[in-house]
């Protein structure tokens, strides 16, 4: 019976950095306007494009947070967080670093040996070394630690079998970081492996979308060899280390901004036509956007600091999720979308993708679990 | 005093006071202004320590979480009092003070100062201000701010209560040729009206947010002692999804509110009003008007029926959170008021306003 766990203090963005964020938009113009790329919704899981990332990666807006002597830019979270943001309201396409630099990275920096951050963590930040997250499986979504691909201890490492699901792009990235069981039991079993995704007993079968795109997978691990050294962290702590994993994964600015762009395009036709309507739909989503943004922001200091928040970051995702969802619904009732048009072309992406905004990275249902227990119930 | 600390004062000095056998508001009054809270934003020049926007949201905030003392107008004279004041060019004052935005005031100038009548209706904390600002907003005429101070020994000055709204304490100012000395009239310039409705706003977005703090610790103690089939109803995961739903709302006003006066404070260091502000206050505004709606469904429906009796404090919560919501106008109102400021910048400017910069 507390709000400790998900009442964060406010810290602020760190003040003095208009010339990151005015970098960032100025190369974002420059790559739109030279064609590169054409401002989508939900770009940070369907707008793959290793050429974006690498650039990225040449101006040092990846791996942000790793110490410079891992090829880092040993800055706060909050600095990503700036950049992280200004991507995202670009809906520019930046799904093929995503989760490395999200996830994979601060967890190789919790949990990862020396040899691991020095072979990972500069390609991470370089954009050339993206990974998948393989979490769920066919009977296990929600319920996480029920996962039953195994591993099982061999000379000189760990021979996997299982069947991973709902794995994003693996059949683009190099790695797979992959919950496993090691040891009967629930939550006390289960361990984290850096798996390879060209090795031998590894098939990646698509799993194709509603839209007919193609980012799912389904990857089946035959009795697959992973060496002792792409054990991450320690065997039987990793649902320790994936809670801390999910708190990055849940509290930023993605889980809110996926549909800015068609708040860009409510406010040009509010701009263009002054309809009372529009105008009134644009300042109701601005009010809950900007609160969301402020909410996040503490989690993300929070982070910062080495905490954990993960009732926290649940919240921002419930909230900044439904907002995503009821945003697609406000601009299509207020914005007058002419059939054909770019903002039309915009509403029907973001209605198909919109269902799985309160599914991926934690039902919402399930998340409301997580933040009820931290307020003690 | 550094915000954690100033709140833990605050808080535990009300705590204490509603503690007693019989609460009093006056006693309340006279400890906060003992601590020095009171003082917080009076100007440098009046012998304080100057405008802390931040501090005052905090003392605001910690009230609203008490009930008992609602009839206390602290923000109006912290939040909005001392500046007015100021801004208007009359002496500083500690007394618990109501501020009013008067629309038909009839101030007529006589030898030794001016003659003022009229009703304001509907004004919260008049009933305990020993001081009254009222701010006569004629269109035709520069706005004027009217002192009236020790309202209760003035003769033509009187308060009836409006119970239109109860529990929320709101009471109509009635003036019958009240005399006022002309160095109890300034005159307010036209930034600082503005400002003024901004303040106003600021205050109830705050105020706002302390309210729905309380709501949900209301709710997470009900939800954890009220048992029914045999188990705390909190142990019900459709329960629990209400209180998760409930803590998101007042989690998403609560960082909007501190946001709000943190932009309102960071643009007062600066000096100049600009819009970051405006937009920050207007958008938190909305926001924390949004979440009063629908925290106190949500609140109702955990406490059931006992909610929604006399005896049980939450409805002196969610009564005030109906009404503070959306500061007495339409909703749509504001909503096309921050819209058209946010058209105005255009599709290119509107992620600017959403990151400040």
């Amino acid at each position: 019976m507390t709000q400790a766990a998900i009442r964060l203090p406010a810290r602020g963005l760190p003040a003095g950095q208009d010339a990151l964020r005015e970098e960032v938009r100025s190369f974002l113009r420059e790559q739109r306007d030279a064609g590169l790329f054409a401002p989508g919704v939900d770009t940070w899981l369907g707008g793959f494009d290793p050429r974006f990332s690498a650039a990225l990666g040449d101006r040092h807006w990846l791996g942000m947070t790793f110490p410079a002597r891992y090829g880092g830019g040993g800055r706060s979270a909050l600095d990503r967080f700036i950049v992280v943001e200004e991507l995202l309201a670009a809906g520019a396409p930046v799904a093929a670093h995503w989760f490395a630099d999200r996830q994979v990275g601060p967890s190789l920096l919790r949990y990862g040996t020396e040899a691991q951050r020095d072979r990972f963590l500069p390609a991470i930040a370089a954009g050339r070394c993206f990974f998948a997250i393989g979490m769920s499986e066919p009977d296990s979504g929600s319920d996480l630690a029920s996962v039953r691909t195994r591993a099982v201890a061999v000379d000189g490492g760990w021979q996997v079998s299982g069947t991973k699901l709902w794995t994003s792009h693996a059949h683009r990235c190099q790695w797979m970081l992959t919950l496993v069981r090691t040891a009967p039991g629930r939550h006390d079993g289960l361990t984290q492996l850096l798996i390879p995704l060209d090795s031998p007993g590894i098939a990646v079968r698509p799993v194709t979308l509603m839209t007919g795109e193609h980012h799912f997978n389904e990857v089946v691990l035959d009795s697959v060899f992973v060496p002792g050294e792409c054990l991450l962290g320690e065997a039987g702590n990793g649902w320790a280390q994936v809670s801390a994993e999910l708190a990055y994964e849940r509290s930023g600015p993605e889980r809110f901004l996926s549909t800015f762009q068609l708040m860009v395009e409510l406010c040009r036709y509010a701009a263009a036509t002054a309809d009372d309507r529009a105008t009134a739909a644009l300042a109701d989503l601005y009010s809950q956007l900007w609160s969301l943004r402020e909410l996040s922001i503490r989690v993300a200091a929070a982070l910062d600091a080495g905490e954990v928040p993960d009732a926290a970051a649940a919240l921002v995702k419930d909230l900044g999720t439904r907002f995503e969802q009821d945003c697609v619904e406000v601009v299509r009732g207020a914005a007058g979308a002419v059939p054909g048009s770019r903002l039309d072309a915009l509403l029907w992406n973001a209605t198909l993708h919109s269902p799985g905004f309160t599914l991926r990275g934690g039902t919402s249902q399930v998340l409301r679990i997580l933040i009820a227990r931290g307020l003690g119930q | 005093m550094s915000e954690d600390p100033l709140r833990a004062a605050i808080a535990g000095l009300l705590a204490d006071e509603r503690n007693r056998e019989r609460p009093s508001p006056d006693s309340a009054w006279r400890r906060l202004d003992e601590a020095g809270f009171i003082g917080i934003g009076l100007p440098e020049s009046a012998g304080g320590s100057g405008e802390d926007l931040t501090a005052a949201a905090v003392l605001v905030r910690q009230c609203a979480r008490f009930e008992e003392f609602s009839a206390l107008p602290v923000g109006s004279t912290v939040l909005i009092g001392h500046w007015l004041r100021a801004a208007a060019g009359l002496p500083a004052d500690l007394a618990p003070t109501a501020v009013a935005v008067a629309s038909d005031l009839i101030v007529t100038p006589v030898a030794d100062g001016y003659r003022v009548s009229g009703i304001v209706p509907r004004v919260a904390g008049a009933r305990f201000a020993a001081s009254l600002l009222l701010v006569a907003a004629d269109p035709a005429e520069p706005t004027r701010v009217i002192s009236i101070r020790d309202r209760r020994d003035r003769p033509g000055v009187s308060i009836e209560p409006n119970d239109s709204r109860a529990p929320v304490a709101l009471d109509d100012i009635v003036l019958d040729e009240v005399a006022v000395d002309s160095g109890s009239i300034g005159a307010l310039p036209a930034a600082a009206r503005a400002a003024l409705d901004l303040r106003a706003a600021l205050l109830a977005t705050v105020y706002i947010a302390g309210l729905l703090d309380e709501v949900l610790d209301l709710t997470l103690r009900y939800a954890g002692e009220r048992e029914q089939f045999g188990r705390p109803i909190s142990a019900f995961q459709m329960v629990k999804e209400m209180i998760a739903l409930l803590a998101a709302e007042v989690m998403a006003a609560g960082a909007a509110a501190d946001g709000a006066a943190a932009a309102a404070a960071s643009t007062d260091q600066h000096g100049a009003e600009h819009t970051g502000a405006e937009l920050a206050v207007r958008a938190a505004a909305l926001r924390t008007g949004r979440a009063a709606g629908v925290a106190s469904r949500l609140a109702h429906q955990v406490h059931g029926t006992m909610g929604v009796t006399s005896e049980y404090p939450l409805h002196r919560y969610t009564t005030q959170l109906w009404h503070w919501r959306d500061a007495g106008r339409p909703r749509f109102e504001s909503e096309l008021q921050l819209g058209r400021l946010l058209a105005a910048r255009g599709p290119d400017g509107l992620w600017p306003a959403v990151a400040g910069s």
